[in-house]
């Protein structure tokens, strides 16, 4: 059983306080990331866990026991820093042996630890070799294994794949989650990079300025995200965040890849095939689905191959849109926004909470915003 | 113009061959004279080879005092000074680069003046104090002053905090000691700098007149090279065949060492008084 | 267990720095900073060594020291030969180290050669450079001679005796100064030259208005620690010359030895001590803010 729980922790620097009350449960045997800009406090938080920096105010405990105290290496946990902080003077085996001297594990059961662990991260031939005649992979492999050896309940990793380039780092990504399976242990992962987050974790924390702003799975934290934060901070594109005047004190979201874009000729653009789906809705005269439509015109396009984004200028503000059309928009290119209703998010302007629907409904006179949207012909806008 | 350039290198070369004839030269006549015989050596022009070469004026400067003494005296407190000057300084440069305690600074101040301070100018009071200690005419004199070296505590802090914190955390999630970093992590991640120093601080002892003659008196405990200039007061006058003889036996070993690892002994004393 | 050790951990910790620092700093306080106090106070004493008690006599020392022509002659003897050895060191040294600061295994050579005195006793240095002054057999005078020249009587003359140990000690430390001064060439970097000769600066502005002030840290930390260290020139006095002819080459650091230890003037000593203290201070307080530029620019 290793739980780790975080109760009211606080973290101050110099009268600086970085972390503020921060409670967390990190179940047992979960991958666990933290996630969120620089300088939120995920290091800060993950270092306190590791008992590398003391605790301000509040409880860490792991299983049943209090840690605050102990100290970091009697908490039965392993990390894997950013740059590895391998020990430059000992070879690859030393290395990985180094925690079990001073834990005074038997040579035998050591000799037999190391040539495990090294079979499974690869590195058997490497065992003699010192730390800087490895490529960045094999280092990282290194520091995994020196963490892996000890056989902790909790594994803790700040960025350890930063320092690598995108392949390899999408290779180690597959691997630690496999690693994850077979050893069952807790990990705790630290990243600034929403993609690797959602990739691979089953609990998402996302941090803000010392706070967590919200804890859940990656498809909740997309599709529930609890703020205007959260929001903004998962998926690319950013949502967009449109303020309107029809609706004081409330801001309304929606994600690029979900606004559809539609031609003067009527020829449907982005978010297309999802709008093929809802075509017998549309033709529906008597109930039509609701939405916003506005006009607007194509600023700009980024094409990235396997998706076009545009920036689209309409009365309602500017839209980031993302697009899987091989077709293209051009230039100063008129367009037809739409937007479902589903798919609208809705913030409170100040705080940035999110506002359910029937709350906003409630707060607003909403249906005046939202019209029935139907087929493009019927607006008159394209020829056909 | 190709020919001027060729002249030029030529020129250069012949330069280069001068300087460095000025600086080796003096060398060179050291040892020629060192197998001469008296007759040779008062001959003006001088004779550049020895007729014959007389090794046993080695022997014979050697023979002339307790040269054995005065040789293993030399290494050992050079030898005992750089051992305790590891010891002591260790622990000192890991203190002041890794630990935030109350008059750090200050206390780390101190020991810069310590460096700043030459012997030239503590020696006539801590002559007075050692001889109330009853150790002058000991080696302790010789040791105990510098058994210390805020030069290097100087250095070792430098290299000390260049190691990435990560390192060190590492070791206490890998249940190591403090002292088991200190020993088994930092100093070898710091022995670049060690031998430096270690050069450094054995060449300059072993060189040292200064101080050993000042605490000395008494054969005894006398280093090489005050034997060294003894044998010119001893052998007197013109027997600079034997004089040198005896120089030989100073100088060569440090030659031998500045031949083995020249670079090493130069960054030893021109970066390290650099940087 | 665990929190047994980690009371005691908590008792050792704060502790553990100063009993890291103790026994270096034991070392300085005793042979450093206690004998600084020490001789100070021996400056106001008479003492001679033997007898048991120290009568305080004021500045009475220092009083007879700066009416001592001896004293005057000693200081002035100092000065010269610090004076001389500087400049004449770091001017051969910067054109040395102009001339020399190229790769190739032929520059490292020299650079090895040029080098190699400053890392040999001073005593052997003392004894070679004596016997090759020697004013009948020596082999100075010999090349004086080949070139047509007086042969010269060297050491054993009041009047060349002391440029005797200037040109010991320059052949000395030269070497030092010119790796120095290359390691500072060095450390320009290569971008600046090039931007330089983009510009289509003539050689000499390129030398006088980039490496003359891109080299004066360098210049600087020379020019103190040379001084420094001419200032306590000891071994080769007391090895060539014994201060002698007639006190022509008689300087602080050996009149302080001479006094205190032959003549048993402790307190008198002391006073010629805080004066060459003094000197030394003023210097150490120039480094001291060269070294704190240093670290600043870092
Ligand atoms: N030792 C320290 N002393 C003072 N302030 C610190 C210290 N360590 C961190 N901080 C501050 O605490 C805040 C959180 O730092 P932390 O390293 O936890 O950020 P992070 O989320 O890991 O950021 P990044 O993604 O850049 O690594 C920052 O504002 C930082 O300046
Ligand atoms: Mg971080």
């Amino acid at each position: 059983m290793a739980e780790v729980v975080l109760k009211q922790i606080v973290k101050t620097f110099d009268r600086q306080t970085v972390i503020q009350q921060l409670d967390l449960t990190i179940s047992n045997g979960s991958f666990t990331v933290l996630v969120g800009p620089s300088g939120c406090g995920k290091t800060t938080t993950l270092r306190m866990i590791a008992g590398l920096e003391t605790v301000t105010e509040g409880e860490i405990w792991i299983g049943d026991q209090k840690v605050n105290d102990l100290p970091p290496g009697k908490r039965d946990l392993a990390m894997v820093f950013q740059n590895y902080a391998l020990y430059p003077t000992m070879t690859v085996k030393e290395n990985i042996e180094f925690g079990l001297k001073n834990r005074k594990v038997r040579k035998e059961e050591r000799e037999q630890l190391i040539r495990e662990i090294a079979e499974i991260v690869g590195l058997s031939d490497y065992l003699q070799r010192k730390p800087s005649t490895l490529s960045g992979g094999q280092r990282q492999r290194v520091a995994l294994a020196r963490a892996m050896v000890k056989k902790p309940k909790v594994f803790l990793m700040d960025e350890p794949l930063s320092n690598l380039d995108a392949t390899l780092r999408h290779q180690m990504r597959t691997e630690l989650i496999e690693l994850h399976k077979q050893l069952g242990a807790t990990f705790i992962y630290v990243t600034h990079d929403q993609v690797e987050a959602m990739s691979m974790g089953d609990q998402i924390v996302v941090m803000d300025r010392g706070r967590i702003q919200q804890t859940a799975s990656p498809m909740e934290l997309y599709q529930e995200p609890a703020n205007r934060f959260v929001a903004r901070f998962i998926g690319t594109p950013s949502m967009n965040i449109l303020t309107l005047p029809d609706l004081p004190g409330l801001q309304l979201g929606i994600r690029p890849e979900r606004v559809m874009l539609i031609r003067e000729d009527g020829s449907a653009f982005s978010f297309h095939a999802e709008w093929q789906r809802t075509k017998p809705d549309l033709q529906r005269a008597d109930n039509p689905p609701e939405g916003i439509s506005a006009e607007g015109v194509i600023l700009g396009r980024e094409v990235l191959g396997a998706e076009t984004l545009y920036k689209v200028q309409t009365q309602l503000g500017a839209f980031a849109v993302k697009s899987h059309s091989d077709l293209l928009l051009n230039q100063d290119e008129k367009v037809l926004v739409r937007l479902r209703k589903q798919d609208l998010y809705f913030f409170d302007a100040a705080a940035g909470q999110r506002v359910r629907e029937q709350d906003a409904f409630a707060r607003h006179a909403l249906e005046a915003i939202l019209s029935p949207l139907t087929e493009p012909a019927v607006l008159g806008v394209g020829g056909r | 113009m190709p020919h001027v350039h060729k002249m030029l290198k030529w020129l250069e070369l012949a330069g280069m061959m001068m300087v460095a004839l000025i600086f080796v030269f003096p060398f060179v006549w050291m040892f020629l004279t060192s197998f001469k015989s008296l007759q040779e050596v008062i001959q003006f022009p001088p004779q550049w080879l020895p007729e014959t070469w007389l090794w046993e004026n080695v022997v014979k400067a050697w023979d002339s005092g307790p040269f054995l003494t005065y040789f293993s005296n030399s290494v050992l407190v050079a030898l005992s000074i750089l051992i305790l000057q590891f010891l002591t300084g260790v622990p000192a440069a890991y203190a002041f680069a890794r630990y935030r305690f109350k008059g750090r600074n200050w206390l780390f101040g101190l020991s810069l003046i310590a460096l700043m301070i030459p012997p030239q100018i503590t020696f006539l009071p801590v002559f007075l104090e050692l001889s109330q200690w009853k150790l002058i005419n000991t080696l302790w004199a010789l040791i105990l002053p510098y058994s210390a070296s805020a030069f290097g505590i100087f250095l070792l802090r430098q290299a000390f905090m260049q190691v990435p914190e990560e390192i060190v955390e590492a070791a206490r999630l890998d249940q190591a000691s403090e002292w088991q970093i200190m020993w088994n992590l930092m100093v070898p991640m710091a022995r670049p700098v060690l031998v430096t120093f270690g050069l450094f601080s054995f060449i300059y002892h072993w060189n040292d007149y200064f101080w050993p003659l000042v605490m000395t008196n008494q054969e005894l405990v006398r280093t090489l090279p005050i034997g060294i200039a003894m044998l010119k007061q001893s052998e007197g006058g013109v027997a600079w065949h034997i004089v040198m003889a005896g120089n030989l036996i100073l100088v060569l070993p440090i030659l031998l060492i500045f031949f083995l690892a020249q670079r090493q002994i130069i960054r030893a004393f021109v970066y390290s008084g650099v940087k | 267990m665990n929190q047994q050790m980690s009371i005691l951990e908590r008792l050792w910790m704060p502790v553990r720095p100063y009993l890291f620092v103790l026994p270096a700093l034991l070392v300085f306080l005793a042979f450093f900073l206690y004998p600084i106090g020490y001789m100070i106070y021996l400056s106001f004493t008479s003492w001679n060594f033997i007898s048991p008690d120290k009568e305080f006599v004021g500045i009475a020392n220092y009083l007879e020291l700066f009416a001592e022509p001896e004293f005057h002659q000693v200081l002035f003897n100092t000065f010269l030969y610090t004076l001389l050895t500087v400049s004449l060191s770091l001017g051969i040294s910067l054109l040395l180290a102009l001339w020399l600061n190229r790769r190739g295994s032929l520059y490292g050579i020299v650079q090895g050669a040029i080098f190699s005195p400053y890392i040999i006793s001073l005593v052997s240095v003392s004894l070679l450079w004596m016997w090759m002054m020697d004013p009948r057999y020596g082999l100075l005078n010999w090349v004086l001679n080949w070139f047509g020249l007086p042969p010269s009587k060297w050491l054993t003359d009041t009047d060349s005796a002391i440029y005797g140990l200037i040109l010991v000690s320059v052949w000395k430390i030269v070497g030092y100064n010119t790796l120095v001064f290359i390691a500072g060439l060095q450390s320009i970097p290569r971008e600046i030259y090039e931007a330089a000769a983009m510009d289509r600066s003539p050689v000499w502005r390129t030398f006088s208005k980039i490496t003359i002030p891109m080299l004066s840290p360098t210049l600087f930390f020379l020019l103190v620690i040379n001084t420094i260290n001419s200032f306590q020139v000891f071994d080769t006095v007391q090895v060539m010359t014994q201060g002698g002819p007639v006190n022509s080459t008689n300087m602080l650091v050996y009149y302080i030895y001479e006094n205190g230890f032959d003549f048993f003037k402790i307190g008198y000593a002391s006073a010629a001590g805080v004066v060459l203290l003094l000197i030394v201070g003023i210097l150490t307080v120039f480094h001291f803010l060269f070294l704190s530029k240093r670290v600043h620019y870092r």
